[in-house]
């Protein structure tokens, strides 16, 4: 193993290639994320109207999603949905970053199963009655989730969806593999051409740690806090 | 006010009200008793369609509750309906428990309806309680902000389902006596107790159900009278 | 999509065997099996040390747990695929670097099933154990971990769905097993990604969702089984 040298992964290149890199996974993470959340909650409202079709269509997609690899979701998009789409279509996605555009749809959909199926838990341990009593008052069915169950579940759900958020953040990662030129996608352009192998997967573990950790402890930190409220 | 005709409710094959009659006029108030599993509680829950009927007609100041072109949302804010387990809001404090309704549904501005929302925890004395969450409060507390709740509305009509039957004794009088203020007031009110204490002081009617049918319906003098019918009797005895 | 599967359906399964080395969907789960295997006594030691006595053995335990849990395996895999040989002095298969991979991984998280397995248990058990004068490990080995590890069966199943989604990565390292088959046959028939990546889907789905099916059907029966003996 050759001596550690970091200098020469920080050469002005360099840091410009794990700058953009930091700066693509921060930007793929929020878009998944508010992908993620708002195909999450639309999941979770569907599911709750009672009509048997649309409960079942949810459920498969749920399945779906939680049942196949996200590469292979990634795969489908980034390989698979150009082939379905006109010529027009496709030279507008190539010329706007295709592969960051097919990367949030795949992120986003996968984890929006996720949430809404903890949002779904987190909705079904509230009583009943909560609804009835937000009816019995005129909330319209909309008005009754929006202002009475949905803030309850959010609240309810709290721990789990910063878990989720945490599943989300690292799974940016494979991003890397359909192109998207993100932390771990740069790390192994460096290691590439330096051969410095230990120092630039050193620079994004730390990365990601330095993300990933402040999740944890907020995760373990509400669900002790919801554990003591509980009465 | 209230008018029932010939209404039927089935759960599955269990008939839960069977060949219902009955009238409320404005202003009046109808103590509705019984044994348990008799369908007070489903009768109440049909007036204002948190239960769906199976047959008949209910009508409200004149409107048929159960018709399609009813918007249903609009005609509960006239009706109040007062819980059993109170079901205030555990995500809002009392204040915002009030204030929620008026700005989310009348589409008040805020100030106002705090203004209004005050107004109404005053006049229970639980102005001190404003900012407080329900777990913060004690049952009798709850049940007192939930009436309230009902009554930012300006209801025409105040539905109570067993309002006092989850709360300790010592609470059920301050809820009671919220309840016959209410009464005093002229606002027409059902309601479904056990408290024979509320019946008397409070009702103009009385209204005695078993499996699913009304079997006594008269003033309240007379369901109190010193020589009542022996159904009412038994009931009467039954539980005390 | 048919015709895809219909056309390749050895190669998505097996790969080139019996002519060449196995792959498909059959290495998939060769690398998953073994992989849990492997995991399944490490993650066992984990979840008993951190009810270790020592301070210090339980923070190590945590901290293994808790800096797993914030490292994507992606990472791990690139990490232990590059760097390990370089430490180690020879070189590794991509078999053993992606059974490495997923164990380390899956040993943190079939930890905390396990863990939790354990910390549902009533107190009263190793209590009643005490008294009957058995020995700490006894109580353990013959009271705690089979009842513990009973009840967790349908969360080990789940989390052998996971590891059979995680194989996929095999692709990065180029290992042949069913995801990197579909990219083969996606490089031979060049013009029906779209099918040829359904299939893979498919595949996956008929797989994990079966054990999941099956893993709720157990935790059915064992939730069932425990409210019978109370």
């Amino acid at each position: 193993m050759p001596a550690l040298d970091f200098s020469a992964i920080f050469t002005e290149h360099y840091r410009w290639l794990l700058i953009t890199g930091l700066a693509m996974t921060l930007l793929l993470f929020v878009l998944c994320w508010v992908g993620a959340m708002a195909v999450g909650i639309l999941l979770t409202i569907v599911r709750m109207v009672p009509f048997r079709p649309l409960e079942l269509l949810v459920w498969a997609y749920v399945e779906y999603q939680r049942n196949v690899p996200l590469l292979v979701h990634l795969f489908v998009w980034y390989f698979g949905i150009p082939q379905l789409l006109p010529y027009s279509a496709n030279d507008f996605i190539n010329s706007h970053n295709s592969e960051l555009i097919f990367a949030v749809i795949a992120i986003a959909l996968y984890q929006a199963a996720y949430i809404s199926e903890d949002l779904r838990s987190g909705i079904r341990t509230l009583p009943k009655v909560q609804f009835e009593a937000a009816r019995a008052m005129g909330f319209t069915f909309l008005g009754s989730l929006r202002w009475i169950i949905l803030p309850q579940a959010m609240r309810n759900s709290l721990p789990p969806l910063v878990n989720q958020t945490l599943l989300l953040f690292k799974a940016t990662s494979l991003a890397a593999v359909i192109g998207v030129a993100e932390l771990t996608y740069q790390a192994r352009l460096i290691e590439n051409e330096t051969y410095r192998i230990f120092e630039s997967f050193s620079v994004i573990t730390v990365a990601y740690l330095a993300g990933t950790m402040p999740l944890i402890w907020l995760g373990s930190r509400l669900s002790r806090n919801n554990a003591s409220r509980t009465r | 006010m209230i008018s029932i005709q010939s209404l039927n409710k089935d759960f599955g094959a269990f008939r839960a009200l069977s060949d219902i009659n009955a009238r409320v006029e404005k202003g009046e108030v109808v103590v509705l008793c019984g044994p348990s599993g008799s369908g007070k509680s489903t009768l109440l829950r049909t007036l204002n369609r948190l239960e769906p009927i199976t047959t008949g007609r209910i009508e409200i100041a004149g409107v048929d509750v159960n018709s399609r072109g009813v918007d249903i949302n609009k005609l509960r804010q006239k009706i109040g309906f007062v819980f059993q387990q109170y079901n205030l809001f555990p995500h809002l404090t009392a204040l915002d428990n009030i204030v929620i309704g008026l700005t989310k549904i009348l589409k008040m501005p805020r100030d106002e309806a705090t203004k209004r929302a005050m107004a109404l925890l005053e006049r229970v004395n639980l102005t001190r309680r404003a900012s407080n969450y329900p777990a913060q409060l004690s049952g009798g507390e709850q049940q007192r902000v939930a009436i309230v709740r009902s009554l930012a509305f300006q209801p025409e009509i105040m539905l109570f389902d067993e309002p006092t039957s989850a709360l300790d004794a010592e609470m059920i009088g301050e809820v009671l006596a919220l309840m016959r203020e209410l009464a005093a007031t002229g606002m027409t009110m059902m309601c479904v107790t056990h408290e024979m204490r509320f019946a008397r002081e409070a009702a103009d009617r009385v209204w005695l159900m078993e499996k699913g049918k009304i079997i006594v319906d008269t003033d309240k003098a007379a369901f109190f009278n010193s020589h009542p019918n022996e159904r009412v009797q038994r009931f009467l005895s039954s539980i005390n | 999509m048919w015709q895809v599967f219909s056309e390749n359906w050895e190669f998505f399964l097996l790969g080139t065997y019996p002519r060449g080395p196995i792959g498909g969907l059959a290495m998939t789960l060769i690398i998953a099996v073994v992989s849990l295997a492997i995991t399944f006594p490490f993650a066992i030691g984990v979840a008993l040390l951190r009810g270790s006595k020592s301070v210090w053995v339980r923070r190590a335990c945590e901290a293994y747990t808790t800096l797993i849990r914030g490292c994507p395996l992606l990472m791990l895999l690139l990490w232990i695929y590059f760097f390990l040989p370089q430490l180690l002095g020879f070189p590794l298969s991509p078999f053993t670097t992606l059974v490495i991979a997923i164990v380390f991984f899956q040993t943190a998280y079939l930890s905390e099933v396990i863990r939790g397995g354990i910390e549902a248990l009533h107190k009263g058990q190793t209590e009643a154990a005490l008294a009957l004068g058995l020995k700490r490990w006894m109580i353990i080995w013959k009271i705690i971990l089979p009842q513990a590890l009973y009840n967790v069966i349908p969360g080990i199943l789940n989390q052998f769905t996971s590891v059979i989604k995680e194989t996929s990565l095999a692709y990065v390292i180029a290992l042949g097993e069913v995801t990197y088959s579909a990219s083969q046959v996606n490089g031979i028939l060049m013009t029906r990604p779209m099918e040829v990546y359904m299939v893979l889907a498919a595949l996956y789905f008929v797989l994990c969702f079966s054990l999941t099916q099956i893993a709720g059907l157990l935790d059915r029966r064992i939730a069932r089984n425990r409210s019978a003996v109370r």
